[in-house]
């Protein structure tokens, strides 16, 4: 972080926390008398940490007069780097969401409607009940890492619980077992996936929603990027073709449970010829006696995979599934940690001395029986967490206790079913922190005043203890916490003391602030295991196998999550990346069995086993093994709001029953009905028209920079009297350009939800996408290998900016204009709408507004000021946030210097986890830009024949070879 | 028509103005009821925005496009049928030239609507147009949607001068039965006396006439080859493949014609029934438009063959793909529509029993007429639906919004053409009328040179008007006074008598200099206007430099034909004196008819000799005017 950044963060969350009148956002002029850092029109950023899932990445957020209107990751964040993938991007979302709870509700006693109560009514007679609680208090919240956890613990303590429940859908508890059972540490240790020459996931979609996405993401294509001829190589094994498994060199296709076999077959080899560099004792004769043939997976390319992963310089092993849970999936993860064990990577590329905040997390069966054994004399307490959408059979539970006290932001299942849903601050509107990773100590800040009567979470707690009778006081405080924000601070001293104590206070914190937190180098945990306990398999055997038609495969989306983010439009409209499909669920469903029950491409299917039955419409794939139905988390919610609720199929409902293996059968049954799922690309094949190209690896490597294609510039060098029929034209100053390395993207679509974020683009919803009306100026498109249709490449495509634009002669009106920086403008108050544009972009990256876009309030809030909101009828693309170049350049030009390589980032290059994105000027000799569009040897322009002089050129994607 | 008399034209062609019978009023009503539905479901679309339409991403251009081309091209063959028939003499066309240029006037007005209709932004449609505004900026000139729009507003400019030009002698014969049958003071007859200009027959006005009549036809040629020319560079201006093409120019504008000739064979087919104007509109004329649909179905044909062989040939992979997409795509049911509905069924017409069968002549220009709208949408829908990048190949279907202003459209067509049949001559009478005397002439066989100088009659002036049934007898009367020294003489007669003004020894119509100057004008004024736009702008778009002159040459082809035209009423108007309802005094209504009027301007002394002198030459009355 630089000096000017550096102050341009700003520290003073104070400023919005004490003004009690919310509505400052809704002025044209918020402030008469604005606070000493707010510029009307200029923006400010708040440094804060990500609580949209339990990564814990840092948000630096763009606070425009009085309002928030962008999240960008943090680049001093030691989990993301300045990165942020789209749910993060979305927090901005749930902060404005329409159907957000707004003001105390309360269900009246005979069961009727939840109408609208007060604070003070509230706490008092929640206080009240428990104070006469002659039962347990239980405290359900989602995972806390920090002062609030301190907060709840003190709080269920207080009132006779152990601990709260720390209750996330998604926390690998498998993992946690098995780690504790070989080494006593039942944590979910550090994955050093940069350092590793060879990765192996076992269905693990760490690139999505596994643990830490954005760090995996940012270390994993550290590793796999093509570097001066070295690049990581990445296996999946599993039944779907996931995101992930679409960035592995290598991909084995297996039924439900094959992960665990290949695992175990590995460990066998590995065992068998005595490979391993690590004794694993008595466990590797357990795990190699079970080891048994794999289909799909001969035995050879087991021995291939076993002897690279003890081979290579540093490789590790990943567990999955995400959502795997019971014996089954942690007979994987046992085996996956012996594997790593084996090949001595516990200690090198698997670190146990910083455990995940999730290793704290409640296992589902705790939940689940804490749930069904409350009485009428227990109260429950659910902060922001949702069992009744995620927990199949909690609601029961749930009821059952005397009294329902929901905290949260959204008026969701579990809400409904609350006798008290308090509304309280969004992340954003809040103080709090959260400790992702041992050591790495992330603070909250609120970036913008609330929006509505909501209260901190902390404070609720706190007041409601007080209510009670048990005022709650904070370690090292005499006397009770006066609020949350007094809890933290003092937390925070605390912190102070231990690591810094040398430090000023008032400093330590304002620069713990400025930064987003305070991360030790090397925290003092608990170190590296020393040896392996013994422990025994589960190993179902597959009686259930006959049952059902197919074998069902559950996987969190990576948009949606847990089904968190289904209210939120950008979530639900930036497509899938597989299978492209946005809004709405899909379930995958093979050809063979696709053909063998009669089922055609957007049949709506029922799926159904012992637990429920769902339906959805089916995309017929290959990308799923034979046998398997797969069908994503996050939708199918009832009650969550307006773009979420009564669409797709809650996928958790199928969920449970620890006693079979992967997550068992169904059977499929036809309906009738057909519902045409929204695909935002049409094909994934490229007709032999070579848009996503690939070169191979051993080809790649022979070549010297300079050698390869040799692109037509967007420069007057570009032109030539051959192929041109119109003289050159020059550029006087810059020529902006961007690079994208294709073996870089891994097609998370950050960048097209940032770009949505950035650039006012409007939410369509279901229908419109259908007819291809969605407004992504950005698109990560997924385009199969022309050879291998096992290969998924993802282009991120937007406006090429070309030199010679045939989109710019046919706009009869110059809406559609060069500028001298090479920029191909579009002028919206100009534009009347012929669409003639559209019609003549061979990279199809235009898009009309169709229709009124319905900014429903308070989602207008999140406007970018710089950015025109267009109105109907007018032709809009990517601009290359012009906005963004535009400051830059008047901020050089305010300190009388040349604009720096790199000092320019579009929203999309910005958020992007993968750097796959590249932005500068052409015209900059040394610009990283320019060396690659002359120099690497992979370069090329998409549709390069129709001398358009593209300004995007791509770098190909690489095709590991067998031999490389 | 040579056994028709200029009584018996005269009675068939206004006797169709009669009021209407209930039917008329019932189809009128249900063409106007659907026509305004079309304008509500255009204004919902407006308050929605365009999404209401069915087009989508990538195809940004559906059947409004479509609809667009194929009433241009319907316009088409009106212009083809009045101008270039009548340069080359073709007497055939005389009969259906008014319903085929009306027809061209209402198409191109449907046509016209369709840009506004498909218009993301309709509200600001005038960014196109080439004014100095507060905004400093003009169109771009390179753009093929500025040459659609000055195209397409010089030909509808152009149809309706050169619609209502030829209409003033029949309008004047309208009034002329109206004012005897109605009285002048019927509103009806008020009228026609006012949009007929004061037309009196007079030979100078008709050599003025003449004249201009003839350059309207000469401007007007060109510019119908250019105009769809024009509209098929909307597509083939695009890189799209199956747009970027070189044959679209002459695909177009033949398909046009096509489409056009099958569209007055569908309208006059009826019409001449409804209307009583069998003894005008004849076989004859169904057999020639039948023969060059022939020939036009042959071009359509090497059109729809060349194609898909150029796209093999050209070894290009778009091509190709494409061209085998057009095939088995999910528009393949209107590909294979389109052979068998303009090129089989037209060729039929090498039958000759085919040709003269009404009911089969009808029938094909039916089936064409819904081919070639196919074809049009085929094209515009077929090459966005599936272009460079597959991710983005997405099928259209139209919106029940889109059919319905579809539908709308050829009511308001109907409408147009149902309310000019009733109110305006729909049979070019004074050129019926000339055909009769020529069949006349060629039996009498005589030619006629005159040098004398000729004086106009004045007002205040008295004279002698001698009344004729026969044309010739007038002119050997007039030749006669003329040899005994009358210098002020004017001549009316209800067709244009060239002999006439060679005997009196007038010069030709000065009208001719007006045409020039305007056209050279006007294509100066186009280079001038685009270059200097270009100039103004300085704007790069598509990488070309600001101002490039092959395109502008269209602007100034636009521009010539435009300003020439104009010119050339303006001149016409001047010299023939027209604008003013009022007549000369000794005008009679019969003049428009079927009588012949010699006027020979005398001092009071001498009338009683050129009376004397008139009876000898078989005047059938004579009247002293004083």
């Amino acid at each position: 972080m630089c000096r000017r950044e550096f102050l341009k963060l700003a520290a003073g969350g104070t400023a919005f926390a004490l003004t009690s009148a919310g509505k400052t956002a809704d002025r044209l002029i918020p402030y008469i008398v604005p606070p000493e850092h707010v510029k009307p029109g200029l923006a400010t950023f708040f440094a804060t940490t990500c609580r949209e899932c339990p990564a814990g990445c840092g948000q630096h957020l763009w606070h425009f007069d009085g309002r928030v209107t962008k999240a960008e990751g943090n680049p001093d964040h030691p989990v993301n780097h300045g990165a942020l993938c789209a749910r993060g991007q979305s927090a901005l979302q749930g902060l404005y969401d329409p159907d957000r709870i707004r003001h105390v509700m309360h269900r009246q006693p005979a069961g009727g409607p939840v109408g609208p109560g007060d604070w003070e009514t509230a706490i008092a007679e929640i206080g009240g009940r428990m104070r006469q609680s002659r039962g347990r208090v239980v405290l359900l919240s989602d995972l806390q890492a920090g002062a609030l956890t301190d907060l709840m613990r003190a709080f269920a303590a207080a009132f006779g619980s152990a601990r709260p429940l720390f209750y996330e859908p998604f926390s690998y508890p498998s993992q946690r077992t098995a780690h504790g059972d070989l080494f006593g540490m039942p944590i979910i240790p550090d994955y050093r996936i940069e350092k590793c020459d060879f990765v192996i996931s076992f269905a693990a979609d760490f690139l999505e929603t596994w643990v830490s996405p954005v760090q995996w993401a940012q270390r994993f294509t550290q590793m796999h990027a093509y570097e001066d001829g070295r690049m990581g190589r990445l296996v999946y094994v599993g039944p779907r073709f996931s995101m992930t498994a679409a960035n592995a060199d290598d991909f084995a296709l297996v039924a439900p449970g094959g992960e665990r076999g290949v695992a175990l077959g590995m460990l066998k080899v590995i065992v068998e010829r005595g490979w391993a560099k690590r004794d694993l004792g008595e466990m590797g004769k357990a795990a190699a006696a079970l080891a048994g043939p794999v289909a799909g997976v001969p035995q050879e390319r087991i021995e291939g995979l076993a002897k690279v992963f003890v081979g290579a310089r540093a490789s590790v092993a990943l567990p999955g599934p995400d959502a795997g849970l019971g014996p089954a999936a942690r007979d994987t993860a046992l085996a996956v940690a012996l594997l790593n064990y084996a090949a001595g990577r516990v200690g090198q590329t698997v670190d146990f001395s910083r455990p995940h905040a999730m290793s704290s997390a409640a296992d589902h069966d705790e939940v689940r029986a804490t749930l069904a054994g409350l009485t009428a004399d227990d109260v429950l307490v659910i902060h922001n967490t949702n069992p009744a959408h995620s927990l199949p059979g909690s609601a029961e539970g749930i009821r059952k206790a005397g009294l329902v006290v929901y905290l949260g932001t959204m008026l969701d299942e579990t809400a409904a079913l609350a006798d008290w849903a308090l509304p309280i601050d969004s992340p954003l509107e809040s103080w709090g922190d959260y400790e992702p990773w041992a050591g790495y100590h992330s603070l909250m800040q609120p970036t913008m005043a609330r929006l509505y009567e909501s209260r901190p979470a902390g404070d609720v707690l706190l007041a409601v203890a007080k209510a009670a009778g048990w005022p709650l006081t904070a370690v090292g405080s005499q006397q009770p916490a006066a609020g949350f924000e007094d809890w933290l601070r003092r937390r925070w001293d605390g912190l102070r003391q231990r690591l810094a104590p040398q430090a000023d206070p008032a400093a330590f914190w304002q620069d713990a602030l400025r930064r987003g937190g305070f991360w030790e180098e090397a925290p003092g945990g608990g170190g590296q295991p020393n040896g392996l306990r013994s422990t025994s398999f589960s190993m179902l055997s597959s009686a259930s196998a006959s049952r059902g038609d197919a074998d069902l495969w559950l996987w969190p989306h990576i948009m949606l999550y847990d089904g968190r983010f289904a209210n939120r439009g950008w979530m639900q409209e930036v497509p899938e990346p597989v299978s492209y499909v946005a809004w709405g669920s899909l379930i995958d469903i093979h050809p063979a069995l696709a053909a063998r029950l009669g089922i055609a491409d957007g049949d709506v299917v029922g799926l159904k086993n012992d637990r429920a039955a769902v339906e959805a419409p089916v995309r017929v794939t290959e990308d799923v093994a034979p046998d398997v139905v797969a069908l994503a988390f996050g939708q199918g919610h009832t009650k969550f709001g307006r773009n979420a609720d009564g669409r797709g199929a809650n996928a958790f409902l199928l969920l449970g029953g620890a006693t079979e293996k992967g997550f068992g059968r169904v059977t499929v049954s036809r309906t009738g009905r057909h519902i045409e799922p929204a695909y935002a690309s049409t094909t994934q094949k490229q007709h032999g028209r070579e848009v996503l190209q690939w070169v191979a690896l051993s080809e790649v490597r022979t070549m010297k920079p300079g050698e390869g294609d040799h692109l037509i510039m967007p420069l007057p060098e570009g032109y030539d009297p051959r192929r041109d029929f119109y003289p050159p034209h020059t550029h006087p100053n810059h020529r902006w350009a961007m690079v994208v390395d294709l073996q870089r993207c891994i097609g998370c679509g950050a960048c097209a939800a940032a770009c949505y974020a950035e650039n006012n683009l409007g939410v369509m919803g279901q229908s419109e996408v259908c007819k291809g009306r969605e407004m992504a100026w950005m698109k990560v498109i997924p385009y199969r290998n022309q050879e291998n249709e096992r290969r998924l490449g993802f282009i991120p495509l937007m406006c090429q900016h070309c030199d010679a634009a045939p989109c710019e002669p046919v706009c009869p009106v110059f809406a559609s204009v060069h500028d001298d920086e090479g920029l191909n403008n579009q002028v919206y108050n100009r534009c009347i709408g012929t669409r003639y544009c559209s019609n003549n972009c061979p990279y199809k990256v235009r898009h009309f507004n169709w229709l009124n876009i319905d900014w429903v309030k308070p989602l207008d809030l999140q406007l970018n000021p710089d950015v025109t909101v267009r109105p109907r009828g007018v032709m809009e693309k990517c601009t290359f946030c012009v906005h963004r170049i535009r400051r830059v350049e008047y901020m050089a030009k305010a300190e009388g210097r040349p604009v720096r390589d790199g000092e320019i980032a579009p929203a999309c290059v910005q958020t992007c986890p993968a750097r796959a994105l590249i932005f500068g000027d052409l015209m900059n000799e040394q610009a990283q830009v320019t060396r690659l569009t002359r120099l690497d040897p992979r370069r090329y322009h998409v549709l390069e024949e129709l001398n358009t002089k593209p300004a995007v050129a791509y770098l190909r994607r690489i095709l590991r070879n067998a031999e490389a | 028509m040579a056994q028709l008399t200029y009584e018996q034209a005269n009675d068939d062609v206004l006797g169709a103005l009669r009021p209407p019978r209930r039917l008329y009023w019932v189809v009128v009503c249900v063409l106007g009821a659907l026509a305004t539905w079309a304008l509500a479901l255009w204004i919902y679309q407006i308050h929605m925005g365009m999404g209401v339409a069915g087009i989508n991403q990538p195809v940004a251009w559906g059947i409004y496009i479509g609809n667009f081309v194929f009433w241009v091209g319907i316009a088409h063959s009106g212009t083809l049928i009045s101008a270039i028939l009548h340069l080359v003499r073709a007497r055939w066309r005389t009969a259906i030239s008014r319903s085929a240029e009306a027809m061209t006037v209402f198409a191109v007005m449907t046509a016209g609507l369709f840009p506004f209709i498909h218009l993301g932004r309709f509200w600001v449609f005038y960014y196109i147009l080439p004014y100095p505004s507060e905004r400093q900026i003009w169109p771009d000139f390179l753009s093929p949607l500025v040459w659609d729009v000055i195209a397409i507003s010089t030909y509808l400019i152009v149809s309706v001068i050169f619609l209502s030009v030829g209409l003033v002698p029949d309008l004047a014969a309208a009034r002329d039965r109206l004012e005897e049958a109605l009285g002048p003071r019927h509103p009806r007859s008020r009228f026609y006396r006012t949009i007929s200009l004061g037309w009196s027959g007079g030979a100078d006005q008709w050599r003025h006439y003449g004249r201009a009549y003839l350059f309207f036809a000469a401007l007007a040629t060109p510019l119908v080859v250019s105009v769809h020319s024009v509209v098929s560079w909307d597509f083939a201006m695009g890189i799209m493949p199956g747009w970027h093409t070189t044959i679209f120019p002459p695909y177009f504008v033949a398909g046009a014609i096509h489409s056009g000739l099958a569209m007055v064979l569908t309208l006059l087919i009826p019409m001449r029934r409804l209307l009583h104007l069998e003894r005008l509109i004849t076989p004859v004329q169904f057999d020639a438009v039948a023969r060059a649909m022939i020939v036009t179905s042959l071009i359509v044909c090497y059109a729809y063959v060349i194609e898909p062989w150029m796209a093999w040939y050209s070894g290009n992979i778009f091509e190709r793909q494409f061209a085998w997409w057009r095939a088995t795509g999910w528009l393949a049911l209107v590909y294979y529509s389109l052979t068998p509905l303009n090129v089989l069924a037209p060729l039929a017409f090498v039958f000759k029993r085919v040709r003269q069968s009404l009911p089969a002549l009808f029938v094909v220009s039916i089936l064409v007429n819904a081919g070639m709208w196919l074809e049009r949408a085929f094209i515009v829908v077929g090459s966005t639906s599936h272009d460079f990048l597959p991710h983005t190949w997405r099928p259209y279907t139209p919106s029940w919004v889109e059919i319905n202003i579809t539908i709308g459209a050829f009511a308001f067509f109907l409408f147009c053409f149902f309310a000019f049949s009733k109110t305006m001559p729909t049979v070019p009478l004074n050129e019926v009328k000339l055909d009769i005397e020529r069949e006349a002439r060629k039996r009498k066989g005589e030619a006629a040179v005159g040098t004398a100088r000729i004086e106009r009659v004045r007002k205040s002036q008295g004279g002698v008007l001698a009344v004729f049934g026969d044309p010739q007898q007038m002119l050997a009367a007039l030749r006669s006074v003329l040899a005994q020294g009358y210098r002020k003489v004017e001549v009316y007669s209800p067709v244009r008598l060239d002999e006439a003004n060679c005997i009196m020894g007038r010069p030709r119509s000065p009208v001719r200099f007006y045409t020039l100057v305007g056209a050279l004008s006007g294509a100066v004024g186009g280079f001038w206007l685009c270059i200097g736009a270009a100039e103004l702008n300085k704007l790069i778009a598509g990488g070309k430099p600001p101002a490039a002159i092959i395109p502008y040459c269209i602007v100034a082809f636009e521009g010539t034909i435009l300003l020439g035209t104009i010119a050339n009423l303006a001149g016409m108007l001047i010299h023939a004196r027209l604008g003013s309802p009022r007549l000369p005094a000794c005008y009679d209504r019969r003049f428009s008819r079927d009588k012949f009027g010699l006027l020979v301007g005398c001092e009071a002394a001498q009338a009683e000799t050129v009376r004397q002198a008139l009876m000898g030459a078989g005047a059938e009355e004579i009247h002293a005017v004083h």
